[in-house]
């Protein structure tokens, strides 16, 4: 073993120890000065031990165990028990919101009076014309529906009007 | 043996067990949950805390480093492999995290009101040296560059080799030679100017 190889070794730790390195260093003034400077080194850094005790630790660990708890996701539902609560969630819903909604609309292809008209008014208010001649409309609803037909037989416009503000249709 | 030998041979060795106990840990912890995790941080909150406070010098913010390394390593769980040395996979994670810290905080303080702190146990005259000792050592140390402190803080405190010790850094083992030998010669020869040494 050279002087290199053996201030190689003089760093690593006790494995790297070898009988031959001890040879060496009992041959050669030179290398066990080394190994002494780097002996007294090391005692001289060991003398600074970091200043932590039992208390810090616990204080350490009482942290990251807090924040790790912390950032934890809260306790999932499982999937297959989550649809079925989301469906009875929304069925729910609709059931307790069903007895304000309006009635659905009459699916009356024509014309239906919804209240009757006050007589003043309905004395005052011209008839209403509708675009082409339709059978069974009546003389002057409160609110009547106009059903307009388009080109396209599957398009059916359908006009909703008051009786006494409509204006005169064209 | 040649005289003093026992010092240099046995200084820098790292406790086999601890890191074989440090690496089940780990592994128990990659299935078991947070409450797993108590036993990472039995096996390693020592060190972190020891190398952190080395690196950084400065006690609060070791303490700060040690908490950002746990919570790293608890995040990067899944990434462990299990046989990859987990000692060295966090002293890594410490490396990084110093010196994340050590660029927002700047130069290495001194903290000089800790190394004045008497140990027990020993009379007012060994407390004064002992503290006027710890005092040279972390002088000598904040004049490293922070390459230097870290290559002799994981070879000639921590016991690692170089091949460990580049593997932490993320550099070649010639360069953590390189860079421990231009260390420790600095800081004898800082002691030596600082205790009155000769050599």
């Amino acid at each position: 073993m050279n002087c290199a190889q053996a201030r190689d070794l003089l760093g690593e730790p006790l494995h790297a120890a070898s009988g031959a390195l001890r040879e060496h260093l009992a041959a050669c003034p030179a290398c066990a000065r080394e190994a002494e400077a780097l002996r007294e080194l090391r005692a001289w850094l060991r003398a600074d031990e970091p200043p932590f005790g039992e208390e810090d630790r616990r204080a350490l660990r009482r942290g990251v165990m807090a924040r790790i708890q912390a950032g934890r996701p809260r306790r999932r539902i499982p999937y297959l028990l989550a649809l079925p609560l989301a469906a009875a969630l929304l069925l729910a819903l609709s059931l307790r919101r069903r007895p304000e909604e309006p009635p659905p609309a009459p699916p009356a292809p024509a014309v239906h009076p919804t209240e009757p008209p006050p007589p003043a008014r309905a004395q005052a208010s011209p008839p209403v014309r509708a675009p082409r001649p339709r059978p069974a409309v009546p003389e002057a609803p409160a609110v009547t529906t106009l059903e307009l037909h388009t080109a396209d037989p599957t398009i059916r416009i359908l006009w909703l009007a008051q009786a006494a503000p409509t204006p005169e249709l064209p | 043996m040649v005289p003093g030998m026992e010092g240099v041979l046995t200084a820098g060795e790292a406790p086999a067990g601890a890191a074989s106990c440090l690496d089940a840990a780990l592994a128990q912890a990659q299935t078991g949950g947070p409450e797993a995790f108590e036993a990472v941080l039995e096996q390693a909150e020592g060190p972190v805390l020891g190398l952190a406070w080395r690196l950084l010098g400065d006690r609060d913010l070791a303490r700060d480093a040690a908490q950002e390394v746990f919570l790293r390593v608890y995040r990067a769980l899944g990434a462990y492999r299990p046989g990859e040395g987990g000692q060295a996979w966090m002293y890594r994670i410490t490396v990084n995290v110093c010196a994340d810290l050590a660029r927002k905080r700047g130069p290495v303080p001194v903290d000089l009101d800790e190394a004045s702190h008497a140990a027990p146990g020993r009379s007012a005259e060994e407390a004064l040296l002992h503290a006027e000792r710890r005092s040279l050592v972390r002088r000598a140390l904040a004049e490293l560059t922070p390459a230097e402190r870290a290559a002799v803080v994981l070879r000639d405190l921590e016991g690692l080799s170089a091949p460990e010790a580049a593997q932490v850094l993320g550099v070649r083992p010639v360069t953590v030679r390189s860079q421990a030998s231009n260390g420790r010669a600095k800081l004898l020869a800082r002691m030596r100017a600082l205790t009155g040494g000769g050599r």
